[in-house]
């Protein structure tokens, strides 16, 4: 257990993404000409996500490219090894020299949390709140998206992942990525009366059916996003399924997953362009299908309705969780 | 009696708005417009889940009453106006029929937390009223942005749109009334 704990220890939990979601953003606006609108603006979003060997003042100069994922980042593993061939101090080592009110926890040096102290001399695999915070507080904790574009109505976080199958991937630390469905798919479907989502443990493969939900006698199935093992559920959204269409990005998110390599999952899903591109076209699918049903709309007004499927069953369950899902 | 559009108020409106749009229909359109008998507020189409009205309920109401010899029926309500489909809705007509329904509900600036403004509603509804009045000449969408026939979903797409047609559409409006 301890060993395992030192595995899983030393990556921190901090804002999910990296500097890279924040630098294309000038490209999205030219994308949708102008049918992208930004409806929160980022305040205190940073392009630069600090290295906890930066942090602790060890290196000049060291920007986090592995998702604050420690355990799978070469970096950490050469600065370890030059730090047993005592070449190099450790970060731990440089936060112990720092006076009594500056040893701050590695958690709080990363920003992800208020300024904490250490009181376990930084051996954080025998601090119970380290624990507490790789395994609970992480992962009980929404967090919100720091900026959101709209599409036709239908809301995209910035900073997320998007899987073909209408399910969103946020990256937050140490191997975790939180799953959840997005508010296209939710709005196509409307309120679910049950989300039958796997237990913990289980092991889901990317674009194979994972998990489901059901409305009245209708069922859908929903493709995994990526490789890996179920390590939480949101029991929110379990008793109160309506969670995920209040919050889809939110407090509405489905479950953890613990993702055996991050970089290669990502790779495979859209980023913030790709998504805004692909849901514009899934917009212009569902409005072509909802033509085909009620002829050339003579009505003219606003956004679809935030349950398109109760509104218009003519459109046929199925058809719509397999052009959209994908199952 | 020269063929005319009828202008129907619908609920409680106010008179000069009524007086205003028939004067905005017969300047921008050369069409004459007279003033119809007003219908009650529509209960019958009242949905009490989305507190607004289902315009189509209202629309086959009107086809019902729709008097003979005119070149268009319009519907003017100040009522919130919906279609099951969509949030909410400014307008709507029988493509290639004569009647039609437009709301000012969500035209007016007022909504939006803006100062009120008349002109301003006036220049919206001038322009909500004559796109349908384009559907029911048999006018589709139209891609142009400036063009009068461009879908609003936004009000900032009518604010943006030109109160008249693009060359295109005035082609086949040409074309159209010519083949009545
Ligand atoms: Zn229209
Ligand atoms: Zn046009």
């Amino acid at each position: 257990m301890d060993e395992n704990k030192i595995q899983i220890g030393y990556g921190s939990s901090y804002r999910k993404g990296s500097g890279h979601d924040l630098g294309t953003r000038s490209e999205i606006g030219a994308v949708l000409g102008g049918q992208v609108w930004m409806v929160r603006p980022d305040k205190d979003a940073k392009s630069a996500n600090p290295c906890i060997w930066m942090q602790a003042g060890v290196v000049e100069f060291k920007n986090c490219n592995n998702f604050y994922d420690c355990t799978t980042c070469k970096y950490d593993l050469g600065m370890n090894k030059r730090v047993s061939e005592n070449k190099q101090m450790s970060w731990q080592e440089a936060m112990r020299k720092r006076s009594g009110l500056e040893r701050v926890c590695r958690h709080s040096l990363t920003n992800r949390i208020e300024k904490r102290s250490c009181a376990y001399d930084f051996e954080c695999s025998k601090c119970d709140f380290d624990q507490f915070f790789e395994d609970v507080w992480t992962a009980k904790t929404k967090t919100l998206p720091y900026e959101m574009h709209k599409v036709k109505g239908f809301d995209i976080p910035m900073g997320y992942y998007f899987h073909n199958g209408h399910t969103w991937v946020r990256i937050e630390s140490g191997g975790y990525v939180r799953v959840g469905l997005d508010d296209f798919a939710l709005k196509l479907l409307g309120k679910a009366d049950a989300f039958e989502l796997p237990k913990m443990g289980k092991e889901l493969d990317a674009d194979k059916v994972g998990w489901g939900l059901k409305r009245k006698d209708n069922s859908a199935e929903v493709l995994s996003p990526v490789d890996g093992v179920i390590m939480e559920v949101n029991a929110d959204v379990r008793e109160n399924p309506a969670q995920a269409n209040q919050e889809p990005y939110g407090g509405g998110w489905l479950f953890m997953i613990h993702c055996p390599d991050i970089k290669a999952a990502a790779k495979k899903l859209m980023d913030d362009s790709a998504g805004l591109r692909w849901i514009n076209g899934e917009v212009g699918k569902l409005e072509g299908m909802i033509e085909e049903k009620v002829g050339p709309l003579s009505a003219d007004g606003g956004f679809l309705t935030n349950d398109i499927y109760g509104n218009l069953p003519d459109l046929g369950w199925n058809n719509l969780t397999k052009t959209f899902l994908r199952t | 009696m020269s063929k005319c559009v009828f202008i129907c108020p619908i609920g409680i409106i106010a008179s000069d708005i009524i007086d205003r749009l028939m004067a905005c229909v017969e300047e921008r359109c050369g069409i004459n417009c007279e003033i119809y008998p007003p219908m009650e507020t529509p209960r019958y189409a009242y949905d009490d889940r989305r507190f607004q009205y289902d315009s189509k309920m209202i629309l086959k109401q009107m086809i019902k009453q729709c008097p003979p010899h005119n070149l268009g029926f319009m519907g003017v309500t100040a009522l919130d106006l919906f279609v099951p489909i969509l949030k909410y809705v400014y307008g709507l007509s029988q493509l290639d029929g004569r009647c039609s329904l437009i709301s000012t509900y969500r035209l007016d600036p007022a909504l939006y937390g803006e100062p009120p403004d008349s002109d301003l509603l006036m220049s919206r509804i001038g322009k909500t009223a004559i796109h349908e009045l384009g559907h029911s000449f048999g006018l589709t969408h139209c891609r142009n942005p400036r063009c009068i026939m461009f879908a609003s979903t936004k009000i900032e797409h009518t604010d943006f749109k030109q109160p008249t047609l693009c060359s295109t559409c005035l082609e086949v409006l040409k074309w159209k009334i010519k083949m009545m």
